[in-house]
């Protein structure tokens, strides 16, 4: 796995191609990224946040997508981060279709909610048409992952 | 769980019950073809993890949480993120601690 790190907002993270094929071992990964190698612990409280807000209700809003997402005590910045699995995870949309792209939106805990959803709204805006998302699992690696997410978020 | 994460686990489930409770959670997340999370189904969970808490801790957190809305804050560079005051040197706590800050009374965990 090959990942782009550019340590700001507007320049999310991108994971061409996710390991797992389950939810949870998914959101290990993009926890993992979200918070860095130096911080494995946690990633590991961060991914048991994640996990608890599946709980509540799927954030597969289904068409192939899911928007993991959380704010956090273990999140100094806002992060997000984009990435693939081609084979597809079992996130229980509600169109019961494997995911294929993945958006995880973690924000820190002082974060109102409004500007939390502003964040995941800015997210979801970027992946929201079939031809963006069509163009992120197209794309040949991270690089071009990354051009292809900044041009939908401009 | 027990202790420390439960504490963190409490904090993290009264983030999402925020959330549920919030009036426009529901359209904004709605917009996005997200569902709301049950603020019933959160509050329940969280009384099941209030029990694994420490009992003098959970009343710290509770006591904060009445009075500021947010009973745990994370301790930055020996600075409380809830009140701004920078505590001294030997009430801060190893990484993944708690610790209680003097000026607004507010549980600080650092990371």
């Amino acid at each position: 796995m090959s990942t782009v790190l550019i340590p700001a907002l507007d320049t999310p993270l991108c994971i061409p191609e996710l390991g797992p094929r389950r939810r949870d071992a998914a959101l290990l990964e993009l926890a993992r990224c979200a918070l860095g190698a130096s911080r494995a612990h946690d990633a590991a409280l961060l991914h048991g946040t994640l996990v608890t807000r599946e709980r509540f209700g799927s954030t597969s809003p289904g068409r192939g997508l899911a928007l993991p997402n959380a704010r956090s005590l273990h999140v100094s910045e806002p992060r997000m981060i984009v990435a693939r699995s081609r084979r597809g995870i079992d996130w229980s949309a509600p169109d019961e279709q494997p995911v294929h792209l993945v958006v995880l939106v973690a924000s820190p805990a002082e974060t109102s909610v409004e500007a939390h959803h502003a964040l995941l709204g800015r997210a979801y805006a970027a992946v929201r048409l079939a031809r963006q998302r069509q163009r992120l699992l197209e794309a040949e690696d991270a690089a071009a992952m990354l051009r292809r997410l900044m041009e939908a978020l401009a | 769980m027990k202790g420390p994460a439960a504490l963190l686990h409490l904090h993290e489930l009264d983030l999402l019950l925020e959330e549920a409770c919030e009036p426009e959670t529901a359209l904004r997340l709605r917009a996005l073809g997200l569902g709301t999370p049950d603020p019933d189904r959160v509050a329940r969970a969280r009384v099941r993890v209030e029990l694994e808490v420490d009992r003098r801790a959970g009343a710290a957190y509770a006591r904060a949480r009445d009075r500021y809305g947010r009973g745990l804050v994370v301790l930055r560079d020996r600075v409380c993120l809830g009140c701004h005051v920078t505590l001294p040197r030997s009430v801060v706590p190893e990484p993944g601690g708690f610790s209680t800050c003097e000026s607004c009374g507010r549980l600080l965990w650092r990371r």
